[in-house]
């Protein structure tokens, strides 16, 4: 990570998103933001605002709506010689586009032979808690952390956001960077550094501890920390991992910590079967059993369709308590 | 039918954890109202636990050994036509914390690992990390207990008993505690760090007293030397208010009943139950009293209210040849009277002639803050006459 100023502001993650595209945009034509409502608009979610005024529609280029044209076209551009961002609104539409990403987009450069490279970016948000319901609130990062071929990036916070999505645009692959729709008015310190990046493929250890390894990644990461505090209250001390990137995982982080504390907790917002959490437990029963002082703890959305009512809502996805209470009834903490 | 849970009970207010000693029913078993499903032992007793319902027993939560907190649960009883994720369910909503809304249909709420049957054979349960380090320390997992969910081995209790072997030699077994153990060990050494005591021996003859016993054993009733005590424990202690007291510290409590407690002995420890209002009953009723306390102790069915509310106390070792000794004073006590056994002893009569007496020693130990010497002595004079005119 180069940072060669340490100016910090403080913004929204929404405004380090649309800071991380312009610098971009500014240092490499080549860079252009393809989407429905992304131009006139400003963004569904307002993350592209200001770019339509200051990069005109040959750069930032609206749509209709159809998420397999948005997908099919950013992939001719990339094979093409540009650097295509691509908006899907909701991550919950990726099926209509899911050929394009994991047949066309994820395989073209090794059924090709190394002979092209796609170097694009596809940006989407999700998640539960606005009442969105079920067809708008999902976390389906698992579909894509399973594709050979693509790059997962889930950013917790704007600094990260800033510095994952440049890093993102820069890379020659193809990358799922996945916002969280209660983020985006997240404040937080973001480097002014116009060549700030955060490397792909590297967690981050957002607090330490030696009782027990948090692992999570984008919101439920700051739900973990809120768990740590009420576990500290209990002489618990957790360490949580922000993951940063889901593909390639830094499991060797995940490793180091388990060693430590010798229990392991993951939290995700997705649901529960064959997710994230899935993953990373087995490799970690794989790699550390020798290590491991209690079964592995997974901790997910419950297994149903994300419900409308706000109440049912907030039962379906992990808090900071349910998180907790999952850790304190686990064992005999002394 | 819905689910009958069984919960650790709560025999006393400061009952806080049992012990489950042995599952008299097995998992699959048909049950009756009132059978006993299980014996736990506290820290005062091991008592037996009865079933408040009929039905299958389900579902054994805990096995043998584990120590469970007061109100927890420790089986399940249903009518046999439960699913099995019904009733694991059923499980995960009493161990996990409650949420404010009724369940989803779909049987996975949550991704739960399923609870887990206690093994049927002698697996020991311990996690991954615990087994390498106890390998490595040249540990037997089996003399270590768990104390991880289910009694699973965790890295902490291999790290103590690294400890406690480092600490001892090598030959040596360190037994755990039970809870009864535990608190005797508490409460002696208390008695013995905070009571001054004093101790006065004397001895009487009991050939009156043993004529006694055998006139009420042809009645029909059969009264111990010990009851024969206590009865006269009963009478005397009356006129000395403070060996039937507490001392507290800048006061002493004189009790207005008279309960006397005595000790009876078990594998598993010592039982004090207690008589109560003992110098408002007859010989005969002390004699019925102690004799169906005893029984409930050694049935281990007694209850904890049996055994508190004592205010004197009578331990006897006179069966084992015994000659003397001096017991430890229970807590909240100012007395405890130790008789020994009785012996032939010749003396001397009156006009220099040979007497031969049936002479018991007896020993009374008081709170020396509470009772002086002279009042020790007095009591157990008066004991005496009272005994040896009976």
């Amino acid at each position: 990570m180069s940072t060669l100023r340490t100016e910090v502001a403080e913004k929204t993650y929404r405004e380090a998103i649309i800071e991380a595209m312009a610098e971009e945009m500014r240092r490499d034509d080549r860079v252009v933001l393809i989407g429905e409502d992304v131009g006139r608009f400003g963004g569904a979610m307002g993350a592209s605002k200001g770019l339509f005024d200051e990069f005109g529609p040959e750069r930032v280029i609206d749509t209709p709506i159809s998420e397999a044209a948005i997908v099919g076209s950013a992939l001719g551009m990339a094979l093409t010689g540009q650097r295509p961002v691509a908006e899907l609104m909701f991550i919950d539409f990726v099926g209509v586009c899911m050929d394009q990403i994991a047949n066309q987009v994820a395989k073209v450069r090794y059924m090709l032979g190394g002979q092209v490279n796609v170097p694009m970016v596809i940006r989407t948000q999700g998640g539960a808690g606005k009442g969105y319901a079920a067809q708008h609130s999902q976390s389906l990062e698992a579909w894509f952390t399973h594709i050979p071929g693509l790059k997962v990036v889930m950013p917790s916070k704007p600094g990260d956001a800033k510095g994952l999505l440049k890093s993102a645009i820069r890379d020659d692959n193809p990358v799922m960077f996945i916002e969280h729709k209660l983020l985006y008015n997240l404040k937080g310190e973001v480097p002014e550094d116009p060549e700030y990046l955060i490397p792909l493929g590297v967690a981050e250890v957002k607090r330490e501890g030696s009782h027990l390894t948090l692992v999570s990644y984008s919101r439920q990461v700051l739900n973990c920390l809120e768990a740590a505090a009420e576990l500290a209250q209990h002489g618990i001390e957790a360490e949580v991992i922000d993951l940063r990137t889901l593909r390639p995982l830094d499991f060797g982080a995940i490793v180091g910590s388990v060693q430590k504390t010798g229990r392991l907790v993951t939290v995700e917002e997705g649901y529960p079967q064959c997710g994230i959490g899935a993953e990373i437990t087995a490799r970690v029963c794989e790699r550390c059993m020798d290590f491991l002082d209690m079964p592995p703890i997974r901790i997910a959305a419950r297994d149903t369709p994300i419900p409308f009512a706000r109440v049912l809502e907030q039962a379906t996805i992990p808090s900071p308590q349910s998180i907790a209470q999952r850790i304190l009834t686990a064992r005999k903490w002394k | 039918m819905a689910l009958t849970k069984i919960v650790m009970p709560k025999t006393g207010a400061e009952m806080e954890e049992g012990r489950i000693m042995a599952w008299r029913k097995s998992e699959g078993e048909q049950v009756r109202k009132g059978e006993v499903l299980l014996d736990i032992e506290t820290d005062k007793a091991i008592m037996e636990v009865e079933s408040p319902a009929s039905g299958i027993l389900l579902k054994r939560l805990h096995p043998e050994g584990q120590t469970v907190p007061a109100t927890c649960l420790i089986a399940l009883l249903g009518d046999g036509s439960e699913a099995a994720e019904q009733i694991g369910e059923f499980i995960q909503s009493e161990v996990a914390a409650p949420l404010p809304l009724p369940r989803a249909v779909s049987a996975a709420a949550e991704v739960l690992p399923p609870p887990s049957t206690p093994p049927a054979t002698g697996r020991i349960k311990a996690s991954p990390l615990a087994r390498r380090l106890a390998e490595e320390k040249g540990i037997d997992l089996a003399s270590i207990e768990g104390t991880g969910p289910e009694g699973r081995i965790e890295k902490e209790d291999v790290l103590r008993a690294v400890e406690a072997r480092a600490a001892a030699p090598s030959h040596d077994r360190v037994v755990p505690l039970s809870p009864m153990r535990r608190a005797i060990a508490r409460r002696v050494a208390q008695s013995h760090q905070e009571v001054p005591a004093f101790s006065v021996t004397l001895s009487l003859d009991m050939t009156r007293a043993l004529a006694r016993k055998k006139e009420l054993q042809a009645a029909g009733i059969s009264a111990s030397i010990n009851d024969l005590v206590v009865f006269g424990v009963s009478r005397v202690l009356a006129s000395y208010p403070d060996l039937n007291a507490e001392f507290k510290g800048d006061s002493i409590l004189r009790h207005g009943d008279i309960n006397i407690g005595f000790v009876v002995g078990a594998e598993e420890g010592l039982y004090v139950p207690v008589i109560r209002a003992a110098d408002k009953l007859s010989l005969e009723e002390i004699a019925a009293e102690t004799e169906r306390l005893t029984s409930l102790a050694q049935r281990k069915a007694i209850t904890e209210k049996a055994l508190t509310g004592g205010t004197f106390t009578v331990s006897n070792l006179g069966m084992y040849g015994v000659d003397s000794f001096n017991a430890v004073i229970l807590p909240a006590q100012t007395g405890i009277l130790s008789v020994g056994g009785i012996v032939e002893k010749p003396g001397r009569g009156k006009n220099g002639e040979l007497l031969w007496s049936s002479a018991m020693s007896v020993t009374l130990t008081v709170d020396h803050r509470a009772v002086d010497g002279l009042t020790a002595a007095k009591f157990l004079s008066d004991l005496k006459s009272l005994l040896q005119a009976l």
